[in-house]
């Protein structure tokens, strides 16, 4: 031991005597001292923030109303404004009341975040002016005293804006709903540099934790890394020159102690590094955002462990040669080879194979319809013993649909009819999770499933469900729609214009759609989830942490049944059926609640860490299912009052679920479909898509070659698991969507993964490489 | 107890051969059957010419290079081996110590590496670097010492840990005249102690004043191993000193028939001749020529030669 003690002692000795390390930990102290006193601090909310904004068009027609009263604050506003504003707002007001036929769907969600935005400043320009309170105009309005008072002359300006926010939103608490009395601003010491910021408290946590991945990742997973291997690359070659080896190997040492130790004591120049780094910004966070984060000092370990996988290669490099450039490059091609096999296995688990895998399946008569990632609707051909596409997408190309599978957007359902004749389905026309414009796309056995595009919706919906007397029902962000369908003669003229100009052009027509929410204030948030209890017509939604039930009256029409709030600061999916309700938030709570006053029946829990991708409940509402991102499927038994994971017969990871009208469970598994017995996981059905080649490839060759190999990209995985707790991470990014939402998006595509697995391959391969190094060395005369 | 032997290093028929390359892999005979035996106490040379296999020898006693064929021990220990190791100092040639140490830490690691403990090394630091002449420099870098420098604290972290056998090879490489007599005379201290000293230089001057006995390698093989007093005497092509009084023509006269003859003056009637003579029968007829002449012999001998001479001699003859 005495000898192991030396040699580390002397690579400290080594690295401390280094002036690049005193430079890299000086650069790391200054940038940990420049950015310490930047913090968050509470600001009174001065401005109106877009996740405040209920309903932007019935705020822009308050507004707009001011036109034509005589008193109150919408006149008192409307005064305010300039007159291009006036006219632009009556512009808005007129096109949103009254959509033009001929309006493309696909342009609405853009043009209504610019709007949003122009509104917002409008608004928040309004909420600076000194003559903005009007003590006359909102005579009729409830405000507290010290706000009914006049400002005083000398107020500062952020105090006027934060008490005009307030008597703005007493004035127009129905369109806006001002989460916090304060908002967040970002300060540099006592200096406030920008705020208030566009985000709540709640996201703080979040958007720090993505900022502290990003900057280990980059600092020590890259800079880090590269550096450290730049400064010990000469080490052991230096150790291994004949005049300094001589000299070691006379001792009473083995080689490979010599060889082993050397090893570690070079990898103490990374661990000087990221501990005063990762140390530094666990004190910044826990002082200056007050959160506590201890298992951010896990990322210390976890960065030498990274810096080892490559300096292992570096060291019996040096060992072999003796040389440190030939080092370096051998980690360079060493480094560039497992890029290659990370990035061809990545886009094989992130692309591919998701795109060949089936997402939603559905079974009616004797007919079974399935749809993969790449949307492509499929139907079981008995005669190939495969799956045919069906309603297929003109000028699709192939790499066109396969990118489709990394695209988020709301996953269309199939719906079939009785029989399995007749197939509907959505296709979004906009991009983003949650709800989309979509087309309303049928398919019947008497026109060969050829494909039909019924129409389009006239704003985004969550997906279309079939009512108990067929009528297909879409719960839409601010409606509830009613498919009017398209005469006969109507579909014919449709087919023929498409046919002539090659299929090109979409059909547009809203006018199918008819309102089932007259007179009633639908608002479902873009990131809600809503489903249908088919039992009862009932529309159920999860609607930014609160339960929602609509049912339908005998007119038809949709009223606001029972509410209940459950976690404002979740997302999360839900099913309905037979009078019972199963949601799935994203914290992995799972709730089955009573469909008619929506109390909570019994709770359980996800596998720690993973997320809800699909929630399914039986026609019979007594079994339920959800299958998470990584592939994993828990079931929620009614009787029982338990939540537990299911184990299916095979082995791949389960791509979606369904309950059969025989309340069976349907499962796939990239190209294989399998009805399931729930209680006792016995298959009652099975069928076997063919793989394509790739796919085989990559169950053959890529995958287990990848297995092998270390990896060590995937140990980010592990830091963002520390850092966040998550074991699945969203590989899409929809920005337009997110801007809106304070919940995180359960629709959104992402990649399962466990933080620790490629731990095992990467120890595996130092273990290798140094006992390939020890043999080397022990072999060898020197 | 580690040594029981009478020989420190014994080497029987000892051979290494290197082979490089790695299709069509060459070889080279560095070692061929030496057998040496090194006994306790002395200060053994080990001479060679430049590639004769002199540190390809040390480096296997010291494990460092495995043997192809035959056996070496030391102290009585298969070579090599960490027990064997345990007990051996090593100077190399052209070492290097790592640049960031200081004399005080650069003992403290290779006492430590030796299996010295903190308290024996802190002990023995002091004195070791006033006997090696560093004392005063301790905590400076060895980065800004001179190459005298590091041999002498070469020197010092192969003494420390007090081993039975110090093998050091060229010792005062780089070191001036007044550095190279205190290492003379640390070698010598270290041999009265009862250490055994297994010395390699190309000095072969040094060799001369500090060892009891050497070998002569060369090409890989041993050609010579003896004190080094005999070496010089037992070889019989020294030429012959006569000191002769007479007539200087007349002993001109009496060396004649001898072609390879040096003549020096000895006063107005004597003379200094050295000739080279190798038959007994030669040397009657010669002292018969010159008595006949009456010229009276006051010395005759061999002279006795350098071992830089013995050294050519043998490895020259070796070479025809």
């Amino acid at each position: 031991m005495r000898a192991v003690y030396a040699i580390l002692k002397d690579s400290f000795r080594e690295a401390a005597a280094s002036r690049v390390l005193w430079l890299a930990l000086g650069i790391i102290v200054l940038v940990l001292a420049a950015v310490s006193p930047l913090g968050l601090k509470t600001v009174p909310s001065t401005k109106l923030r877009p996740f405040e904004l209920i309903d932007q068009k019935e705020l822009m027609t308050a507004i707009a109303s001011g036109r034509t009263r005589d008193a109150g604050p919408e006149r008192h506003l409307w005064t305010l404004l300039k007159d291009e504003q006036k006219e632009t707002l009556d512009k808005w007001v007129q096109e949103e009341t009254n959509p033009a036929d001929d309006a493309d769907p696909r342009r609405s969600r853009g043009q209504r975040f610019r709007r949003q935005d122009q509104l917002l400043s409008t608004v928040n320009t309004m909420l600076e002016m000194p003559e903005f309170y009007s003590a006359e105009a909102w005579k009729d309005v409830e405000l507290p005293e010290d706000l009914r008072a006049p400002d005083p002359a000398d107020l500062k300006k952020e105090e006027r804006s934060a008490r005009n926010l307030k008597r703005f939103k007493a004035a127009f608490a129905s369109y806006v709903n001002v989460q916090d009395e304060a908002s967040l601003a970002l300060s540099y010491g006592t200096l406030t540099m920008f705020g208030p910021l566009r985000i709540s408290q709640s996201q703080v946590g979040r958007i720090v934790d993505e900022i502290i991945i990003g900057v280990l990742s980059v600092f020590l997973g890259f800079f880090g890394v590269f550096g450290s291997l730049l400064i010990t690359a000469p080490m052991i070659p230096r150790t291994f020159e004949p005049g300094e080896i001589s000299l070691l190997l006379s001792k009473p040492v083995r080689r490979a102690t010599i060889f082993v130790t050397k090893f570690a004591g070079g990898c103490a120049f990374t661990l000087l590094c990221a501990t005063v780094l990762v140390t530094g910004i666990w004190i910044l966070l826990w002082f200056r955002l007050d959160l506590w984060r201890p298992e951010l000092l896990y990322c210390i370990p976890l960065y030498v462990f990274l810096f080892a996988i490559y300096y292992s290669v570096s060291a019996m490099a040096g060992a072999i040669w003796r040389n440190p450039i030939v080092s370096l490059i051998l980690v360079v091609v060493f480094w560039v080879c497992l890029m290659t096999a990370g990035a061809v296995n990545t886009f094989m688990v992130n692309v591919y194979l998701p795109s060949s895998q089936l997402t939603d399946v559905a079974m009616s008569g004797d007919q079974t319809f399935a749809v993969d990632g790449s949307r492509t609707i499929l139907r079981w051909d008995s005669t190939l013993n495969d799956w045919a596409p069906i309603m297929e997408q003109p000028n699709l190309n192939a790499m066109q649909a396969m990118m489709r599978a990394t695209q988020s957007s709301i996953r269309p359902r199939l719906l079939l009819n009785a029989d399995g004749t007749t197939v509907h389905s959505l296709q979004p026309e906009t991009p983003g999770g949650g709800a989309a414009v979509s087309s309303l796309i049928r398919g019947a056995s008497e026109g060969n499933f050829q494909r039909e595009v019924e129409g389009t919706t006239p704003e985004p919906v969550f997906g279309v469900f079939q009512a108990k007397n067929g009528d297909l029902i879409f719960p839409a962000t601010r409606n509830i729609y009613r498919f009017t369908g398209v005469a006969a003669e109507t579909r014919d003229v449709m087919r023929s214009i498409r046919g002539m100009f090659g299929n090109v052009i979409p059909s547009n027509s809203s006018r199918s759609f008819e309102s089932l929410a007259k007179g009633q204030k639908v608002n479902f948030r873009l990131d809600a989830a809503v489903t249908f209890d088919t039992s009862s017509d009932t529309i159920v939604a999860w609607n930014g942490g609160n339960v929602n039930a609509w049912k339908r009256n005998e007119e038809g029409q949709y009223l606001p049944g029972a509410q209940r709030e459950i976690d404002r600061s979740q997302s999360a999916l839900i099913a309905a059926n037979s009078g019972r309700v199963l949601c799935a938030l994203a914290d992995g709570r799972v709730f089955m609640l009573n469909g008619e006053t929506l109390e909570t029946q019994f709770e359980g829990r996800l596998p720690e860490g993973d997320k809800p991708k699909a929630v399914e409940l039986s026609p019979d509402g007594a079994r339920g299912a959800v299958l998470t991102h990584s592939g994993k499927m828990i079931g929620v038994d009614e009787t029982a009052k338990t939540v537990q994971q299911l184990k299916p017969p095979f082995s791949s990871p389960v791509s979606a679920i369904r309950f059969d009208s025989g309340n069976q469970l349907v499962v796939a598994s990239r190209r294989k479909v399998v009805t399931l017995d729930f209680a006792t996981m016995n298959v009652v059905n099975q069928k076997q898509g063919k793989q394509e080649w790739p796919v085989q490839a990559y169950d053959l060759a890529i995958g287990p070659i990848y297995r092998i190999l270390p990896k060590p990209g995937e140990l980010d995985f592990a830091v963002r698991y520390l850092v966040t707790g998550e074991k699945t991470v969203v590989i899409d990014n929809d920005e337009s969507r997110n801007r809106n939402t304070v919940t995180e998006d359960l629709q959104q595509n992402r990649i399962a993964f466990d933080p620790w697995s490629s731990l095992a391959s990467n120890l595996g391969f130092i273990a290798v490489i140094l006992l390939a190094g020890c043999l080397y060395t022990a072999r060898s005369d020197f | 107890m580690v040594h029981s032997s009478e020989f420190v290093i014994e080497t029987n028929r000892l051979s290494k051969v290197y082979r490089s390359g790695l299709f069509r892999r060459s070889r080279f005979q560095a070692l061929k059957d030496v057998s040496v035996q090194v006994p306790s106490g002395q200060i053994y040379g080990l001479l060679g010419p430049n590639g004769a296999g002199k540190t390809t020898l040390i480096k296997i006693l010291l494990g460092i290079v495995r043997r192809t064929d035959g056996d070496a021990s030391v102290l009585g220990l298969a070579a090599g081996t960490m027990a064997a190791r345990r007990h051996v100092g090593y100077l190399p040639e052209n070492h290097r110590i790592p640049r960031h140490l200081t004399a005080n830490t650069a003992l403290e690691y290779y006492g430590s590496l030796s299996g010295m403990s903190g308290t024996q090394i802190r002990e023995a630091r002091p004195r070791l670097l006033d006997v090696v002449g560093l004392k005063g420099r301790e905590n400076d870098r060895v980065s800004g010492y001179s190459k005298g420098m590091l041999q002498r604290l070469g020197l010092a972290q192969a003494m420390l840990h007090k081993p039975k056998l110090i093998v050091l090879d060229e010792p005062t490489d780089g070191v001036d005249p007044v550095g190279r007599r205190e290492i003379r005379e640390v070698l010598k201290q270290l041999s009265s102690e009862g250490h055994t000293i297994f010395l390699n230089s190309h000095l072969l001057q040094e060799i001369e004043l500090v060892c009891d006995s050497v070998a002569i390698l060369n090409k890989g093989q041993l050609l010579k191993t003896g004190s080094v007093k005999d070496l010089k005497s037992a070889l019989s092509d020294a030429p012959f000193i006569f000191q002769l009084q007479g007539d200087q023509t007349l002993i001109r006269q009496a060396f004649r028939t001898r072609h390879d003859t040096v003549f020096r003056e000895f006063g107005t009637d004597a003379m200094e001749v050295e000739v080279r003579i190798s038959a007994q029968k030669d040397v009657d007829q010669l002292i018969d020529a010159i008595r006949s002449e009456g010229i009276s012999i006051w010395k005759l001998g061999r002279r006795e030669q350098s071992l830089e001479e013995v050294f050519v001699n043998i490895v020259s003859g070796a070479a025809k």
